[in-house]
């Protein structure tokens, strides 16, 4: 009888223990690591209003998730890059910078990840929100910005796929945090903006004849989504020069992302000209295909040159955006300026 | 003439009064009679000289001697016989019996010459009547033979007779040859002779005693009519006795003559006496002197009588021939006069040298009456149950139909609370009340007499006394009195009283009060609680009389017998029943066998004196039976402690058991030499409850709750409610316990782990409440340390519980992964099965009837989901751990 109870009470102690003690640290601190890194923090893998600490909630949840929840398994194998995606799915590495080797791995364990984590759990906010703030920038400042990054790089990069090798620009609250820690080195962001301070804005509007400008955000494997910066019909001011997609508007999501600036209005024919900027009688020409404005040139005024009306693309920054705020710069500037640094924006439908 | 007249009603008051003095004195000195031996060859025909009342042990002897050797008495002799034929009783009759050896004359006094005139005339009187067969033969004695027939013509026709042997027809000398002056001092007495054929007369004058023998030959015929002529002194008490010749029922007569005289001028009625006598084989009853049975018992023996008062008297002849009176008593003339010729039935227990009854139990005014009722049961019962012990057989009057108004008057004589008093006011005397009750119970064959009275004090049902009062009727037939003094009532009255408390304490008082009434020491365990719970500590009380330098000085031990509940031990069984003799042998020989490790010295306390004293309660007795004249007479008592014969004391010990069971308590006597007798045992009980209903909250903090999220802070209390019994063991007990329980959880960190993938990330790190109550109910097993020992009871219990939690999940609707699934229609309340283990350590005391358990609970609540890490992450897993202090408040219902 004693023994009976006494076996009783063992188990009822062993199943305490077992029940007690849900979850591991196993696996934790690498999958937070990775979500981290990939930018999927803050998210509800781990989350904390200062975003720099959402790793330790991320860690804390993990920790506590039982690995007998087949969720908690799926979602440790699609961060600890275990998770083997299916046949038809085709995971495409953020970084396409084969020669960074690290780069290009990390890259294609966050684009496996990512794959992962939409897949496995769709609808879910597991990958963070994204807000990406997109900055009109002379391409005096961007090049003083950003000097690794030559501008005739940055049109190179924009052919293609989009992939990015490079992190978006530190957020100001980045920024903050980043001051007052002194630790630079931990920054998952490009400080670059937060070194220069405040950067000026451009006003091109007049320069470009501009009739609308709007900003393209570009994700791998998504089409685009566009924001209008300026529209000469609603709106003669053109002192705005950024504008912020984020994931409830635009679901938008961490990896690497393509900026451009659409510009439609109307120039001399033969500023266009110093472009190569191709006229044609119909409109059917469009941005890719680089053929000429169907408008024509303006005959309305025979001292002024004539005025066509074109659609040109300035590509921006090509950056792997991350949950949280993220910066990203596109260059433009007058056309002569353009022409100046041999570059080619795409054209598109006027 | 008048002159004379004067002369004889001045002496007719003196005698009155005489009479009524002697009455007054004879009355309550029914005296003892001496012890003498008996000679062996005595025939009983001299035992009535031992029968005789108010004489010396030497008078005694001297009459018996006389009777015994058929001796003549001398001179000196005079005193005691005109004492006896003074007397108007059969004791003046029985002298003829007594003294025969004298016949058939013998006249003792200070003058001859008187002597010589008596028995002249007496001779003169035999040749004239008897001698010459008939008066009618001779000339002188024509007017003597016409008043004899004018006497018997009378005498037939029931009228007034004119004593015919008269002065006016002997002094002429004509018929008797006698002179005037022969006659001057002598009463002529004429005794029809129709059917006897004896006759004996005794005649006391002064100093002068006078006995006359007569026989067949002396008897005057005359034409067919039988007479005998006595002469006597004049001025003398007179005893006739006639025997009949069938040896019927003798006719005595008395008086005091002071003129010629008839007798018997009609027939004497007779009546019958229908006697049961139950008696021992050493004891002689008589009757009017003469023996009716030697030591057989009769049944229904009938005995006639002739009117007049008779007097039953049994002797107690004691093996080496001591002989006392045993019984004496009289039977009025009224008493058979009133039968109509029909027997009068007497029963007489003669039996029981030493017996005692109890007369009455009363309840003093305001005190229960139902008490007293139980109390007089109980002496009966106590006294039937010691008659060995006591040495008295216990009559019970109750059984005796013949109890009679002085018993009933003696009941409000020996209980002066009682009711109203007796004496001045009832024209009744105390000693004459408690000498007629006396003869009562000496006739029934009761030698002491009790009363008890239950006393109280209003308004305090628990402060009782009982007052015991003992008559000791032996002693007022025994006792040697004074002319004068009477009986001293205080010496023969004995009070005694005890204090108890309620009325369980009855039994032993009313024993107490009965030996001290009786004189006999005792030490004795009075009646008290017999049940404790094993941690109280045991009172008992202890009642002792006696000096403790005699019967030694009292002690008490207790001993563990038996474990609890095993049922009353034989040995407490025995000492439950009525007699406890060999009940106490048992606890000796119990006693003996019992470990020393089993025993307890129980220590005593102060000798508190709870005996009333008895003396002064005899005075207040006396004063209400007597009234202030008689209390006058007892002279005043000082009490001195030190002549106290012995005191009462009450005595307490009290002591604690080790632990639970039955113990036997034993009261003994350690004596001078250091020996030790058992005095008197009860057996008292130190129980667990069988079972227990208890109530009990436990409650655990933050601190010491553990939940599987260690962040979580929850709060655990249990409220519970249970019945533990404790069979068959008293340290181990099983239950059943039931209750509420309720857990606050509050998830401070938000989201536990990765679950709710759709909320938004900032939400699922809101703070997070929720509640679970939950109903269980389970079996139970505790083990308590019953040990009396220890200053706290420790004890265990672990208890298991299955139940239904209800957990209410209203403040996490945006959680629909940590919420669980909704069920049952509802969104806010999810149901889970919960199965809990609690195990509580602690310690406990009790408190009045409440015990009182304080604990440290040590919990494992939803065990069921303790399996299982999904539910543990989310609000209906229950999950946890918890430490909580807890309050036990327990009682047996």
């Amino acid at each position: 009888m004693m023994r009976a109870r006494l076996a009783l009470l063992l188990v009822g102690v062993a199943s305490a223990c077992a029940g007690l003690n849900v979850g591991s640290d196993e696996g934790c601190a690498a999958a937070c690591a990775v979500a981290e890194a990939c930018g999927f923090l803050p998210s509800n893998l781990g989350y904390d209003a200062a975003p720099m600490l959402a790793v330790g909630d991320c860690e804390r949840r993990c920790r506590q998730s039982p690995r007998d929840d087949p969720a908690v398994t799926t979602l440790l194998s699609c961060l600890d890059g275990t998770w083997e995606p299916p046949d038809a799915v085709q995971v495409v590495a953020w970084c396409d910078d084969l020669t960074g080797t690290s780069a290009y791995v990390d890259g294609l364990a966050c684009a496996t990840a990512a794959t992962c984590l939409e897949r496995e759990f769709p609808g879910a906010a597991l990958q963070g929100e994204v807000a990406l703030q997109v900055v009109l920038i002379s391409f005096t400042d961007y090049a003083t910005l950003i000097p690794e990054t030559p501008i005739a790089q940055v049109y190179a990069d924009a052919l293609g796929e989009v992939a990015s090798c490079s992190e978006a620009l530190c957020a100001k609250s980045e920024c903050a945090v980043t001051n007052a820690s002194d630790d630079a080195a931990e920054l998952p962001c490009n400080d670059a903006l937060c070194r220069a301070g405040m950067y000026k804005n451009v006003e091109i509007c007049d320069e470009l004849g501009a009739q609308t400008i709007e900003v393209l955000v570009t994700e791998q494997g998504r089409r685009p989504a566009a924001q209008l910066l300026f529209d000469a019909n609603e709106s003669a001011d053109c002192d705005g020069s950024s504008v912020t997609f984020d994931s409830v508007t635009y679901a938008l999501r961490p990896g690497p992302i393509q900026t451009y600036a659409r510009v439609r209005g109307a120039l001399p024919a033969e500023d266009l000209a110093l472009l190569g900027y191709v006229f044609e009688d119909t409109d059917s020409g469009g941005p890719d295909s680089g053929g000429p404005d169907t408008g024509g040139p303006d005959t309305g005024d025979t001292d002024d040159p004539p005025l066509v009306s074109y659609c040109l693309q300035f590509v921006g920054m090509n950056v792997t955006a991350r949950g949280g705020e993220n910066i990203a710069l596109v260059p433009v500037g007058p056309i002569t300026e353009v022409a100046a640094l041999g570059l080619t924006p795409q054209t598109c439908a006027p | 003439m008048t002159a004379l007249v004067r002369v004889y009603a001045s002496i007719g008051r003196g005698v009155g009064v005489a009479l009524a003095m002697l009455v007054w004195l004879v009355l309550p000195r029914i005296a003892a009679a001496a012890a003498d031996v008996v000679p062996a060859t005595d025939d009983g025909r001299c035992l009535a000289a031992r029968a005789l009342s108010g004489l010396t042990p030497a008078e005694h002897t001297r009459l018996f001697t006389l009777c015994s050797t058929r001796g003549r008495p001398g001179p000196s002799d005079a005193p005691l016989l005109a004492r006896l034929a003074a007397r108007m009783t059969w004791e003046s009759a029985a002298l003829g019996e007594l003294l025969a050896g004298a016949a058939p004359h013998l006249d003792l006094g200070p003058d001859p010459a008187d002597l010589k005139r008596l028995q002249a005339v007496r001779r003169a009187l035999r040749e004239a009547l008897v001698d010459r067969r008939g008066l009618t033969t001779v000339p002188g004695c024509k007017p003597l033979a016409a008043a004899v027939d004018a006497y018997a013509a009378d005498r037939d026709a029931r009228e007034p007779t004119t004593a015919p042997f008269a002065g006016a027809y002997l002094e002429d000398g004509r018929c008797v040859a006698v002179d005037a002056a022969a006659l001057a001092d002598l009463n002529i007495l004429t005794v029809p002779a129709d059917d006897a054929d004896a006759l004996f007369v005794a005649a006391s004058a002064g100093d002068r005693v006078v006995l006359q023998w007569f026989g067949p030959e002396d008897v005057v015929v005359h034409r067919g009519r039988r007479l005998f002529v006595v002469a006597v002194p004049g001025w003398s008490t007179v005893t006739v006795r006639a025997t009949p010749r069938d040896a019927a029922a003798a006719a005595t007569w008395h008086s005091f003559v002071i003129q010629d005289a008839t007798l018997w001028d009609r027939a004497p009625a007779a009546g019958c006496l229908r006697l049961s006598v139950d008696l021992d084989a050493d004891t002689t009853l008589l009757l009017d002197g003469r023996v009716l049975t030697r030591g057989k018992p009769l049944a229904h023996r009938t005995v006639g009588v002739i009117d007049g008062a008779h007097e039953l008297v049994a002797l107690r002849c004691a093996a080496r021939g001591a002989c006392a009176v045993r019984f004496r008593e009289v039977l009025p003339a009224s008493d058979r006069t009133g039968t109509q010729n029909l027997c009068q039935d007497l029963a007489l227990d003669l039996h029981q040298p030493s017996s005692v009854a109890v007369l009455r139990v009363t309840a003093a005014p305001g005190c229960d009456a139902a008490l007293a009722w139980r109390a007089a049961g109980l002496a009966a019962d106590y006294l039937r149950r010691s008659e060995t012990a006591t040495g008295r057989v216990f009559r019970d009057l109750a059984s005796y139909a013949t109890l009679t108004e002085a018993l009933g008057a003696m009941r409000t004589s020996l209980n002066p609370g009682a009711g109203a008093t007796v004496g001045a006011q009832t024209g009744a005397d105390s000693l004459e009340v408690v000498a007629t009750v006396a003869k009562e119970a000496w006739r029934q064959g009761i030698d002491e007499l009790i009363s008890l009275e239950l006393r109280c004090t209003p308004g305090d049902a628990a402060d009782l006394a009982l007052q015991g009062s003992a008559l000791s009727v032996r002693d007022v037939f025994n006792r040697a009195q004074g002319e004068v003094a009477g009986l001293d009532i205080k010496q023969i009255l004995r009070v005694q009283s005890l204090d108890f408390r309620g009325a369980a304490q009855l039994e032993s008082t009313v024993a107490g009060v009965l030996d001290q009434l009786l004189g006999r020491s005792y030490l004795r365990i009075r009646e008290g609680a017999g049940v404790f719970a094993y941690r109280q500590r045991a009172r008992v009380e202890l009642a002792a009389y006696g000096h403790s330098e005699e019967v030694g000085r009292p002690e008490l031990s207790a001993y563990h017998i038996a474990e609890p509940h095993h049922g009353a031990p034989r040995v407490c069984q025995a000492l439950d029943r009525d007699d406890r003799r060999p009940a106490l042998s048992f606890v000796e020989e119990h006693t003996r066998n019992v470990s020393r490790r089993e025993r307890i010295r129980v220590p005593l306390g102060d000798e508190l004196d709870i005996l009333v004293d008895g003396l002064e309660d005899t005075r207040e007795v006396v004063r209400t039976v007597a009234g202030d004249q008689a209390a006058a007479l007892i002279p005043r008592v000082t009490v001195d402690k030190r002549l106290r014969p012995a005191a009462a004391t009450r005595i307490e010990g009290s002591f604690r058991a080790r632990r639970p069971g039955t113990y036997l308590v034993v009261a003994r006597r350690r004596r001078a030499d250091g020996t030790t007798a058992i005095a008197d045992a009860t057996c008292v009980r130190f129980d667990v409850p069988a079972h227990e209903l208890w109530a009990s909250v436990v409650f655990a903090p933050d601190l010491t709750t553990r939940t599987p999220i260690r962040s979580w802070g929850a709060r655990h209390l249990r409220v519970q409610i249970g019945h533990t019994w404790y069979r068959p063991r008293d340290w181990l007990g099983l239950g059943v316990a039931g209750g509420y329980t309720y857990t606050r959880y509050v998830s401070s960190a938000g989201l536990p782990s990765w679950q709710d993938f759709q909320i938004d990330a900032a939400t699922g790190r809101s703070e997070l409440d929720w509640h679970r109550h939950a109903i269980v109910i389970g079996p139970l097993v505790e083990v308590r340390s019953r040990r009396a020992t220890l200053p706290v009871e420790f004890r265990a219990r672990l208890a298991a519980a299955l139940g239904v939690a209800i957990i209410d999940v209203s403040d996490l609707l945006g959680f629909p992964d940590f919420a669980t699934p909704a069920q049952f229609g509802t969104s806010k309340l999810r149901v889970a099965p919960t199965a809990d283990l609690t195990l509580e350590l602690g310690f406990g005391y009790d408190a009045g009837p409440l015990a009182v358990a304080h604990v440290i609970s040590l919990g494992a609540v939803a065990l069921n989901d303790m399996s299982s890490g999904r539910n543990s992450v989310t609000a209906i897993g229950g999950a946890g751990l918890f430490a909580g202090l807890g309050l036990i408040l327990g009682g047996k219902p």
